[in-house]
Formats: structure tokens, sequence, C-alpha cells
């Protein structure tokens, strides 16, 4: 079985946030989608996306680390 | 939790003017000034750079507890956030134990002065005060981080458990040799002067040393645990933010134990070796301030990382 969207997303960002991914990425539907997290689609990927690499790059700015969530968050906007 | 975890500045910066308040209103003692072969000028500047330095500590203690309070408070509904919380109250106790010992202890040289027969009650108090604040502080240090192990569902080696079971049993031993045994430690060396304990070997063993070494068995397990914890969680920028607190709990934690047993060499006054002991003293306690310091840069991380 797929995993949804939403858990592509916190799989994908488990990575860099742990423990914490899944509050980031509530945090960031609720702000920027505002639509419960559960009910992003693939038509917001890309949307969530560039709010997402915005919030992560005020994070860090270490390319080599944030290279392959990058990555990831293109893989997720091509494969949806 | 609702209220602000910022109303903690305000308590410690109270303790802080009630200790610097008491140090310059009580005076030392004669007992004191011949035990340590000083004038009274002397001691005043001792006691006031001790205080000044002593409050700058607590300013970061305090700093750094609160900075984990506020993380915890973000994610408080979450299993690493009531993990946070306990750790945070951990701590807190550990970082108001020596502001709230210290008062205690000034109020009890100042009492003992006019009423010399309180002298081991107030040794007694402080004593046990402080060893119960230790033990429930790294208790809750400890069962914070077997949480936190619970998040990474991962679990350390038994055998590092039984190594610090063995280095615990160690330090008993060497805190009694440390303690014990020598002039002064149960009762006073000169007329007017301190013993340490005012309590009989198997007392000081029972209900002082050996639930220091508790706690230290506990703060070792929590400090491995936590670093454990840091490499083996997920998430590149949430460890690298860990790792600060991490870091910064084990110095807290080393620093207190040495803290701990260089009081214990030094509470017999000798005179001799008064410089050495300070200077000891002033670089533990500006060890620990630092840790809490550190423990503070993770914790604004991880806060960061919540609040973006």
């Amino acid at each position: 079985m797929s995993q949804s969207v939403y858990d592509q997303l916190i799989a994908a960002t488990s990575e860099l946030l742990g423990p914490a991914s899944a509050r980031f990425i509530d945090r960031q539907i609720d702000n920027h989608l505002h639509i419960e997290p559960r009910q992003i689609t693939s038509k917001d990927v890309d949307t969530l996306s560039h709010w997402i690499r915005l919030s992560i790059s005020m994070l860090s700015d270490d390319k080599e680390t944030l290279k392959d969530y990058e990555a990831a968050l293109q893989e997720l906007s091509r494969a949806n | 939790m609702s209220k602000n975890p910022k109303r903690f500045y305000v308590v410690m910066a109270i303790l802080a003017g009630v200790y610097v308040a008491l140090a310059i209103l009580l005076k030392p003692s004669q007992a004191m000034l011949d035990q340590y072969g000083i004038s009274l000028t002397k001691a005043y500047i001792i006691i006031m750079s001790v205080a000044i330095m002593l409050a700058a500590i607590w300013a970061s203690a305090v700093y750094g507890f609160v900075h984990v309070l506020e993380y915890a408070k973000l994610i408080a509904a979450t299993k690493d956030g009531k993990a946070m919380h306990k750790l945070a109250i951990g701590l807190g106790l550990i970082a108001f134990r020596s502001p709230v010992t210290s008062i205690f202890i000034n109020l009890m040289n100042g009492i003992t002065q006019h009423y010399p027969d309180l002298a081991d009650t107030g040794v007694i108090l402080s004593n046990y005060l402080s060893v119960a604040v230790a033990v429930i502080g790294f208790w809750l240090i400890n069962q914070a981080s077997e949480q936190l192990l619970e998040v990474a569902g991962r679990t350390p080696n038994s055998r590092v458990r039984m190594a610090f079971r063995l280095l615990s049993l160690g330090l008993i031993s060497l805190y009694t040799f440390l303690a014990i045994g020598r002039g002064g430690y149960q009762f006073p060396t000169n007329p007017g002067g301190r013993a340490s304990f005012y309590l009989p070997n198997w007392l000081i063993v029972s209900t002082i040393i050996v639930p220091y070494a508790y706690a230290w068995y506990l703060a070792f397990v929590a400090s491995y645990n936590l670093i454990f914890y840091s490499r083996n969680v997920k998430g590149v920028l949430y460890k690298q933010a860990l790792r600060w607190v991490a870091w910064g709990i084990n110095i807290i934690i080393l620093s207190t134990i040495v803290f701990q047993l260089t009081g214990a060499t030094g509470s017999r006054g000798n005179k001799l070796s008064l410089g050495p002991l300070l200077l000891a003293a002033y670089l533990l306690l500006v060890l620990i301030g630092a840790g809490f310091v550190v423990i503070a840069v993770g914790a604004k991380k991880l806060k960061r990382i919540e609040e973006i």
C-alpha cells in the first residue's frame, strides 16, 4: 500500500528534524495551506515545498546537509 | 503549564540578592578567620568575590533551565515533550539547589554565631537538603533520559550500566576516604569552628555518601542515555541541536560530582590548602555555569525548530 503524500513528507523531513518532523510539517500545512494536515494532496506539494525550503533555510544554511532533503522534496513533487 | 517560565529569572534574582545581602550583613566569625588564617578584610574580599561569581553562575543556570522549560512547553503534548519537561524540572532543581543551600548555610552561620548550640543542626540540615535535592534532581534527569530512549526506539548496552554501578561503588569508597576519618568531620577541631557532618560514621555513609553515590549513578546513566539518544535519534538538524543539551548536562554532572568531592577534601579547612581549594571550587562552579549556557544554546536551537 503506497504511502500518503503526508506520510511521504513526514518520512523525508524526519531525516532532518527527527521527532520534530511531524510537528514541523503540520505547522507548515496549517500556516500556508490552511487545511488539515492529512488532507494534503499531490497538487499541494509544489506550493508547500516552497514554504518548507524557506523555513528549513532559516534553520541551516549548510547546503550539504540540506542537499538530500531538497532532492527528496523534488522527487515528491515529480512523483505526485 | 500556562505560567511564563521567565518568572524563574525573578526568583533567581531574589535569591541572589538575599545571598549577597547576607554575605554583606553577616560578619565572618573569629573562629573561621583563625581556621583559615586570614584577616577580616581578606575574608570579606573572598566572600564578596565568591558571592558575585555565584550570582553570575546562578544567572547562567536559570538561563539554561528556562530555555529548556520553554522548549518543553512548545512540545508539551508529545512524548519527547513530556521527557523534556521532566528534564527541565530536574535541571531546575540542580540550578536552584546551590542558591537555596548557600542561603540556608549563611543564615545558619549567622544564627549559630548567637546560638552556638545550633551549629550541628544547621550543618546536618544543610547536608540533608543538599543530598535530597541532588537525588531528586538527578533522578528526574535520569527518568527523562529513559523516556527519550523510548522515542529513539533503541536501548544502550546494559554492560555500560554495570560499569556505572561499579564506578559509583568506587566513588562511595573515595568519598568516604575524603570525607571521614580525619579531623573536623564529626566535631570541630577548634572552638567556634564547624564540623562537616556532626554525625556518626554509619549515618554519614548511609544517609549522605550512599545517597550521593546513587544520585551520581543516576546522573552517569542519564548522561550516557542522552549521548546515546543524540547519536541514535533521527534528524540531522535535531541531533545537532540536541547534542548541545546532552553535552551541557554532561559538563554539569561531572563538575557537580567533582565539586562535591573537592568540598569533602577541603571541609576540614586546612589553611595551607585554602588557595588551591578555592581556585578549584571557582573553576568547577564556572564549569557548572558554562554547562547551563551550553544547554541554553541547544535548547534555543531546538525551540527554533518548533517555531519556524
